[in-house]
């Protein structure tokens, strides 16, 4: 033991890694094989796209950087660079949450572009967000290949070009997990801080409060002493996440006295809150291939979300993932769902499973999610409306 | 790297017997994955992209059969026809139209029994890769692995047109698979077959040789020992070959009517350096696609060397590589590369040594698979 002690002693001073960063990066070596694999592959396309594919309608001329941030991109390039402002005859910013346009500002005082600060912040953040939810899996299925599969589909889903574009849902997914990774490992003012921040990226982050507070409940409830249990001064720590959207809302009364300017706003676009059946009946609008992969996404995410109850995944997941996709139903369009259901994480875990159970399947779903993947990036890359 | 056989023919005859349907689920189910994949890509790329410069076919039959599709069917209708100096059918071999002739009357639709003839045959190579990877291989996930990449290359679905791709692999696997059980004819009448289905059909002869060289040289009796009744078979690989040379002869005048045919094209032999330079003309979109996967193909090919894979299938994607550098052009490569098999056994056992790179891998094969498929869906040229 002592002479093993001995060998070790000069490779550890030798280090200049601190031990909780290479803890933190142990094992996330299929993590970066499939992050850059995974973006490469996007990069390619983007660019073998646009050398052959007749223009769409909405083609803009440009390079890599100019696609990655098309369409929504474009609105928080221009809160990053301009701030916010609320006209409500036309489409306005304030519909855009700030957290995202905030990190852009801030790397873009090192990179002094906007954009590519943009597709940095984009990047980073979905690369950590990888590696936590393979963390994050670890905790309750450590079978090593629910995990990999897990991060295969999440790195090669049909949106997954999104994360690296300048658009919010690498951020929300980063912020989402690391939410649920603290609070399940007890660290409630991580978890809180960034429920916050996620309720300041998007409207539906404010929805986190409920799971982190079941998943509260499931580490605090002691059936002896009952409700008592449950109160603790660290239960004052959820409340940051309402804090978050709270301090947007003031924000959007003292530009334009107007303290839910992001709703209205939100009205420009078609976004309403109703019933799922008036949501389903907005699809008529759209074009058939539109229809035929939104609804083909969305019913294999509700498939997906069926056989989580079936593997009893943590109830909080189970939560979290009814109250995004439930609201997305009630959005008053099938719009941009494959991208909203992106960040639905507790999705690609059960796909983990699932194609675990059913090992024959992994190839064909990798294969059809691959598929979409760069036919979508294709589209994307080639002005066609894909958002 | 290498294992020892997993079973003997003579030792256990009837596992050997059933040997090819071993793994055969997998098979089947990449199969069908693949195909039905294909479909829905042409379906869906149809509803939504601009068309091509050469218009934009509908439903997914005329995808399968246009291009070089319609020359064979071409021949399967109506035979051959040979004009010096333009575009002749005699270009194509005879094999593969002539077997859509013989079921057509079973569909009464030439294209459709074309491509009922493809997807039959790309299943039974499948079938035979998975096999003949187990007999180097004791691992499935290597035979497995190498059918998938198989069915999800990148211009896999002219394995289900009216092309030649899945018969030429069918019977190349079949010659290689017959050889390593010692069953000469078999394998030399599929040599026949397969220089009957594409002039390169005729190279096998070498790679069949030195598999039967491997098998029967023994040190003390030297060159003597090959000279057995045996090698005579090796006479018929190039009878297919020259039947249809015969025939152009007979019919027009000219035994290399399909090397005149195919001038017209701009292929002839040529060095490496001026197929290289003359890649320059191509767009820049296929420039790029052909140059990158046959650079891989050739990392492939050397990486193959060094996992010490079968020198018979080694020579065999030696001789395809170089054909296909010489032949003045780097068009259609991709569909070229596709049936050169052992580079996807290669790929499948570097994907052991390297966790995580299959799921790469087999993602950017699918994306190329999709981006190729669309494009030819929608009227851009793919060949």
């Amino acid at each position: 033991m002592a002479s093993a002690q001995l060998a070790a002693e000069p490779r550890t001073s030798r280090s200049f890694v601190p031990p909780q960063v290479r803890e933190f990066f142990r094992g996330t070596g299929i993590v970066f094989i499939a992050f850059f694999g995974s973006r490469f592959l996007i990069v390619g396309i983007i660019l073998l796209a646009k050398m052959i594919i007749s223009p769409g309608h909405a083609w803009i001329p440009g390079g890599l950087r100019t696609m990655l941030t098309q369409w929504d991109g474009m609105w928080y390039l221009d809160i990053a660079r301009h701030g916010y402002f609320a006209r409500y005859e036309t489409r306005a910013n304030i519909s855009f949450f700030p957290f995202y346009p905030i990190l852009v500002k801030l790397v873009s005082f090192i990179f002094h572009d906007f954009r590519v600060a943009a597709l940095i912040v984009s990047n980073t953040c979905f690369l950590f967000a990888a590696i936590l939810l393979q963390k994050l899996i670890k905790v309750d299925y450590p079978d090593e290949k629910v995990n990999r599969a897990a991060i295969m589909f999440l790195m090669f889903g049909p949106a997954s070009f999104f994360y690296s574009c300048a658009y919010t849902e690498s951020t929300f997914l980063l912020l989402a997990v690391s939410a649920f990774l603290a609070a399940v490992r007890g660290h409630w003012l991580v978890a809180g801080l960034c429920g916050m921040c996620l309720s300041v990226t998007r409207n539906v982050g404010l929805l986190l409060t409920l799971p982190l507070f079941i998943e509260y409940v499931r580490q605090n409830w002691d059936t002896k002493r009952g409700l008592r249990s449950l109160i603790h001064a660290r239960v004052l720590l959820l409340g940051l996440i309402p804090l978050g959207l709270g301090l947007f809302l003031f924000y959007g009364y003292v530009v334009s006295k107007d303290p839910i300017a992001f709703v209205h706003g939100h009205g420009a676009w078609g976004r309403k809150f109703v019933s799922p059946v008036q949501t389903f009946q907005s699809m008529k609008v759209f074009p058939p291939f539109y229809n035929a992969y939104h609804l083909s996404v969305l019913i294999v995410g509700l498939g997906v979300f069926a056989a989580a109850f079936i593997y009893k995944l943590r109830l909080s997941y189970l939560v979290w993932s009814a109250m995004l996709i439930t609201l997305y139903l009630c959005s008053n369009s099938l719009e941009a769902i494959p991208r909203y259901l992106s960040v639905v994480f507790p999705l690609w875990i059960t796909a983990g499973l699932l194609v675990r159970r059913f090992e024959w399947s992994y190839e064909v779903a990798l294969a059809s999610s691959a598929a979409l993947l760069s036919l979508c990036t294709a589209l994307f890359a080639s002005g066609y409306w894909i958002t | 790297m290498r294992s020892e056989p997993v079973s003997s023919p003579g030792d256990q005859p009837l596992r050997a017997r059933y040997a090819i349907l071993r793994g055969s689920r997998a098979v089947v189910c990449s199969f069908l994955a693949s195909r039905l994949l294909i479909i829905a890509i042409i379906v869906l790329s149809q509803m939504v992209f601009a068309p091509g410069r050469f218009g934009q076919p509908t439903g997914v039959l005329p995808v399968l059969t246009n291009w070089d599709g319609a020359w064979y069917l071409g021949i399967a209708e109506h035979g051959y026809e040979f004009q010096p100096g333009v575009e002749s059918n005699t270009g194509f071999f005879p094999l593969y139209p002539m077997l859509v002739r013989g079921i057509a009357p079973v569909f009464r639709n030439t294209g459709f029994a074309a491509v009922v003839l493809s997807n039959l045959f790309l299943l039974g190579a499948g079938l035979l890769l998975n096999t003949v990877v187990r007999l180097d291989f004791a691992d499935p996930i290597i035979s497995r692995t190498a059918v998938s990449l198989l069915m999800f290359s990148p211009v896999s679905y002219f394995f289900s047109s009216a092309y030649t791709e899945s018969t030429f692999l069918l019977l190349s696997l079949a010659a290689f698979f017959a050889a390593s059980r010692k069953q000469w004819l078999v394998a030399c009448l599929c040599g026949m077959a397969l220089s009957a289905t594409r002039n390169v059909g005729l190279l096998i002869g070498l790679p069949l040789f030195i598999e039967f060289v491997r098998q029967t040289w023994k040190r003390d009796a030297g060159c003597k020992s090959l000279l057995t009744p045996r090698i005579l078979f090796f006479a018929l690989i190039p009878l297919g070959f020259l039947s249809f040379m015969w025939f152009t002869r007979v019919a027009f005048h000219d035994p290399l009517a399909y090397a005149h045919a195919t001038a017209v094209w701009g292929r002839k032999l040529v060095p490496p350096w001026q197929t290289i330079a003359n890649a320059k003309s191509l767009p820049p979109f296929h420039l790029w696609v052909f140059a990158s996967l046959l650079g891989a193909a050739l990392l492939l090919w050397a990486t193959g060397i060094w996992l010490k894979v079968r020198l018979s299938h080694l020579v065999w994607t030696g001789l395809l590589l170089a054909t296909y550098l010489c032949s003045n052009s780097l068009e259609a490569m991709p569909r070229y590369l596709s049936i050169v098999f052992p580079l996807f056994i290669i790929m499948a056992v570097l994907t052991t040594r390297f966790p995580g790179s299959l799921e790469t891998i087999f993602a950017v094969s699918v994306a190329l698979l999709t981006i190729c498929t669309a494009l030819s869906a929608n009227g851009y040229w793919m060949t």
